[in-house]
C-alpha cells in the first residue's frame, strides 16, 4: 500500500546545488536516520531537477520509492541513509554534466579558496571541521567537491562526517557531539554528522576559482614541503571520482593539469590542528594575488 | 642513406599530452592508461617525431641538457619503455 500525501508524519526538501529533493516517510526511525542528510547550508542554484523519494515501512526492512518508482528494498536505516545519499550524488553529477568531480576540502580565508586533498584518513574532516570554527574561515565542504572549466570550485553540500577519533581533537564540539546525528560505522563505532550552520557558523556553498591546491599528509615533522607537478596531478587524478565524472579521461586530465599549472601547490604534512590552521592562513595570504597598478 | 621509419621512433598523435611545470602527464585514449613523464622523458617523447633516430635523440638529449657524456643508456632504456607502453605508431 502507498500512503498518501497526508498521512506522512515526516517529511522534508531541500536543494543541494541544481537539484531539489523531497523525502516522505511513515517512519520516526527513517526520520532520525534522515537527519543525517540534512544541510542547513546557504546555497542559491538554479533549479534544474526535482527528485521525490518516498520510504516505506515504519520499522526495517525499507523499501524506497524514487519518483514513484520502486528503487531499493529490504534495507536497513544504514543501508537506506547511504543508498539515499548515493542516489543524491547521481542525480547532482547528471545535471553538472561539464564538472569534474573531486574528494576534497574547499575552505576560503581572506577571498582565498584552498583546495585541501588528501588519501582516505589523514584528517580532512577533523580539519575541515577545526577550521570551521576558525575566525576567519569559511568551509564549504569536507569530502567532494565539483571543478569547473572555468577551475572554479563548488563543494558537494553534505554534512562533515567525524569518526569517533575526531572527538578528542575537536573540543568545540564536545558538548554538542553526542546529540549530532550518527551512523554506526564499519569500524563498529559511530560517525556523526556535523552541520557547521547550525553550530552558528557561517555556511554557504558558491562556486569559487582555486588559489591554491594543498596535499594533506601525516608524515615527518608537521609543515610544508614542495610537491612536484607531476605528482600532484597524480593525486588529484587518484582523488577524482573518475566514475561521476561525465568527461572524457583526456578532458578531465587535461583540467587537473590546467589547475595544477595555474595555482601555488604544496604538500603539507599535519601535526596539530591549531598549527595548520596557522599555517594554511599564511599559505592564503601568500596566494592572495597581487592588486593590479593604478598605472596600467 | 635516409632513414627508415622503423629507425625513427614516432609517437601516435592519439596521445593527449598535457604539459606540466617539471613534465608531462599522457592519456592514452586506446589503452585507458595515464603516463607521468619528468623532464626528460617529455623531452625525448617530443623528439619521437619520426625524423630522429635514437642516436640523434640522445644527440639531442646530450645538447638540451648540456650533459658531458651522452646519455645513450638511458634514452634506449625510456624509448624501450615507450614502445613497451603502445606509445609509437
Amino acid at each position: 500500500m502507498v500512503a498518501g500525501p497526508g498521512r506522512d508524519p515526516f517529511s522534508f526538501s531541500q536543494q543541494l546545488l541544481g537539484c531539489r529533493f523531497l523525502f516522505a516517510s511513515d517512519s520516526a526511525t527513517v526520520a532520525d536516520a534522515l537527519q543525517f542528510l540534512r544541510v542547513s547550508a546557504r546555497q542559491d542554484f538554479p533549479l534544474k531537477r526535482e527528485v521525490r523519494f518516498r520510504v516505506q515501512g515504519a520499522q526495517a526492512p525499507f523499501d524506497i520509492y524514487e519518483n514513484g518508482e520502486p528503487v531499493r528494498e529490504g534495507i536497513d536505516a544504514h543501508e537506506l541513509v547511504a543508498f539515499l545519499y548515493g542516489r543524491q550524488f547521481d542525480h547532482l553529477q547528471e545535471t553538472e554534466t561539464s564538472d569534474v568531480s573531486l574528494h576534497g576540502v574547499c575552505a576560503d580565508l581572506n577571498g582565498q579558496r584552498l583546495l585541501l586533498c588528501a588519501e582516505s584518513g589523514v584528517g580532512k574532516s577533523t580539519l575541515a571541521a577545526h577550521l570551521a570554527f576558525t575566525p576567519g574561515f569559511h568551509v564549504s565542504g569536507d569530502d567532494s567537491l565539483l571543478l569547473d572549466e572555468r577551475l572554479q570550485a563548488t563543494a558537494l553540500p553534505r554534512r562533515f562526517m567525524l569518526r569517533p577519533g575526531s572527538r578528542p581533537l575537536l573540543p568545540a564540539l564536545e558538548d554538542a557531539w553526542d546529540q549530532l546525528p550518527g551512523l554506526a560505522n564499519d569500524e563498529g563505532g559511530i560517525t556523526r554528522a556535523f552541520d557547521p550552520g547550525l553550530a552558528g557558523r557561517d555556511w554557504e556553498i558558491r562556486p569559487q576559482p582555486v588559489t591554491a591546491v594543498v596535499r594533506l599528509v601525516r608524515n615527518g615533522e608537521p609543515g610544508w614541503r614542495k610537491v612536484s607537478s607531476l605528482a600532484m596531478v597524480e593525486t588529484l587524478m587518484r582523488q577524482t571520482f573518475a566514475c561521476m565524472t561525465p568527461l572524457a579521461h583526456g578532458e578531465w586530465i587535461a583540467r587537473l593539469g590546467q589547475l595544477v599549472n595555474s595555482v601555488p601547490c604544496r604538500e603539507y604534512s599535519i601535526g596539530g590542528l591549531p598549527q595548520a590552521a596557522r599555517d594554511l592562513r599564511q599559505l592564503a595570504e601568500r596566494a592572495r594575488p597581487v592588486p593590479a597598478s593604478r598605472d596600467s | 642513406m635516409p632513414k627508415s621509419s622503423t629507425d625513427c621512433p614516432q609517437r601516435r598523435e592519439d596521445l593527449e599530452i598535457n604539459p606540466v611545470e617539471d613534465g608531462y602527464v599522457v592519456y592514452d585514449p586506446g589503452s585507458e592508461r595515464v603516463h607521468y613523464l619528468n623532464a626528460t622523458a617529455a623531452v625525448i617523447l617530443e623528439l619521437c617525431t619520426g625524423q630522429n633516430s635514437p642516436q640523434d635523440i640522445t644527440r639531442l638529449v646530450q645538447e638540451a641538457f648540456e650533459l658531458e657524456t651522452a646519455p645513450g643508456e638511458e634514452v634506449t632504456g625510456v624509448l624501450a619503455q615507450f614502445r613497451d607502453e603502445g606509445l609509437f605508431r
